[in-house]
């Protein structure tokens, strides 16, 4: 039995959506009001991701490339135990997380601190837990006595070192990345790409999905082509990327 | 279902805080915090009171004590009811997140209310003291009828919660129910005696009523109709079936639908 991480098989997901019917006001002005009470929005079911078979191998590092809309952002979800799989199935072996947007969960009026306990808690850690971690998070997003301070004072760059921070507490097993994580600040950036890389090489795999054609060949070693919920193509980095510019 | 409530009881770390959190900093710059949550259900018990005591001529000390926890226990009952339908849909992005266990969402929803309770229920604690309403220890029996209020609480906003996150329309309606409910609950006015038999079908048909009844009969020293018991009893159970029924089926679709 080969061993894997993730194991999709003819996985699909679909969603339901809801399509506002023909709008054609300027023919008729009457319709205006017609329209906004006597139509009805239709709810249709539309097809996110398409039968995806792949697999992901303990220490294997896959990108996804694709255009935007492709269902990348979607198929991290799926991954993550978010979105329920509709057709097929999907196997994981270990905890699958993702880091998809770092300043998602503060409350704004609520200090740094209180945040970090608030997000610390969201991703299910103990207050114990937090509590040791503490210490380093506020020395890693360099904000000393700013840590008392509601963040709705931050600026951009200490909400992003604040979210940087909290969010890279925990180790997960696979890896789900939506785009790199990266700072403008210089100064902050190495200490960024450090804590990144060191993410990468503590998870036994992971998944990136990114339009970042460098980043994909120095990090992944295999890569999926995505497009329109489909799988095109699975193979090497540089196949992967050579056959996606063809298109 | 069980299984999920089991994992938010057990870790109630994330539910607690963030609602203690939420509960904290919505007035922290105010200068009067919290007290704010006292301030409009006791104007209204205040005014309200003396106005209606004379509409309704009954006299102020049976009127205001009436009102004042008929109302703020009718609070818990509405705001459970609406804020569960909307419940989902306005906190998707936690959904989205992943990690969050659904009924997390629930608990800190049913526990932010129990919060915003426990500090508005000094107000008829005050009045009771005032009106030297005092039934003795027979008033420690509405705090049974307080734990029925939340348990209920529960499944209520885990029914009206999904169903609402799949039907948008179901908030808008329940809007409107519960604000007729209102009215239509003797919380404003007093049901006496001998008035017939169509009054008596309002409360004997009005869930709301009982479960006000074993908040209200035992800390204004009335009995408790055992008919009360009885709906309660059932609709906690009835209503913690089908929801669980529900949430098995349909949990794992909500971050699709919110």
């Amino acid at each position: 039995m080969t061993e894997y991480l993730i194991r999709a098989r003819a996985m699909s997901l679909f969603v339901p959506t809801y399509k506002p019917s023909q709008r054609d006001l300027l023919s008729n002005p009457r319709r205006l009001l017609t329209d906004l009470y006597l139509t009805r929005d239709k709810r249709e079911t539309i097809t996110l991701l398409d039968k995806l078979n792949f697999t992901l191998a303990p220490g294997e590092r896959l990108g996804i490339i694709g255009p935007n809309g492709a269902g990348k952002s979607t198929l991290l979800r799926v991954i993550a135990g978010i979105y329920p799989v509709s057709e097929g199935e999907l196997s994981i072996t270990g905890n699958a997380q993702g880091l998809f947007d770092v300043r998602y969960g503060m409350d704004f009026q609520g200090t740094g601190l209180e945040n970090i306990y608030l997000r610390g808690l969201q991703m299910g850690l103990t207050l114990k837990q937090v509590r040791g971690l503490v210490p380093s998070v506020v020395e890693f997003a360099e904000l000393d006595d700013a840590i008392n301070d509601p963040i709705r004072i931050y600026s951009t760059g200490m909400l992003l070192r604040l979210g940087f921070a909290i969010s890279t507490m925990i180790e997960p097993d696979i890896l789900l990345l939506d785009e790199w994580i990266g700072s403008s600040d210089i100064r902050f950036r190495e200490k960024t790409q450090a804590r990144m890389n060191e993410l990468v090489d503590n998870s036994r795999g992971l998944v990136l999905a990114t339009h970042n054609g460098a980043l994909m060949d120095s990090l992944c070693s295999r890569a999926l082509v995505l497009v329109k919920g489909r799988i095109l193509f699975d193979g090497s980095v540089a196949d992967a990327q050579a056959f996606y510019h063809r298109m | 279902m069980i299984r999920d409530i089991w994992k938010s009881i057990r870790s109630p770390g994330y539910w607690a805080y963030s609602t203690w959190m939420k509960f904290a900093l919505k007035y922290r710059k105010t200068t009067l915090g919290p007290v704010w949550v006292l301030v409009s259900p006791a104007l209204f018990v205040f005014f309200l009171g003396f106005m209606f005591a004379r509409v309704n001529t009954v006299s102020q000390d049976i009127f205001i004590p009436h009102l004042a926890v008929g109302y703020i226990t009718w609070l818990v009952i509405g705001t459970l009811i609406n804020q569960g339908a909307a419940l989902f849909v306005s906190r998707r992005q936690e959904l989205l997140q992943g990690r969050v266990v659904v009924t997390d969402i629930v608990f800190s929803s049913v526990f932010l209310i129990f919060l915003q309770y426990f500090q508005q229920s000094l107000i008829f604690i005050f009045v009771l003291w005032y009106f030297q309403v005092w039934s003795g220890l027979y008033c420690l029996v509405s705090l049974i009828g307080v734990l029925f209020l939340f348990i209920n609480g529960i499944w209520v906003t885990v029914f009206f919660g999904i169903l609402g996150a799949r039907y948008r329309d179901l908030k808008e309606m329940i809007d409107a129910v519960t604000r007729l409910a209102f009215f239509i609950t003797p919380i404003i006015w007093i049901p006496k005696d001998g008035q017939g038999g169509v009054l008596g079908a309002f409360l004997v048909y009005n869930p709301f009523y009982h479960f006000l009844e074993l908040v209200r009969a035992p800390l204004l020293g009335n009995p408790i109709m055992p008919i009360s018991w009885l709906v309660v009893t059932s609709i906690t159970v009835i209503g913690l079936t089908i929801s669980m029924f529900l949430y098995n089926r349909t949990v794992r679709f909500l971050p699709i639908w919110a």
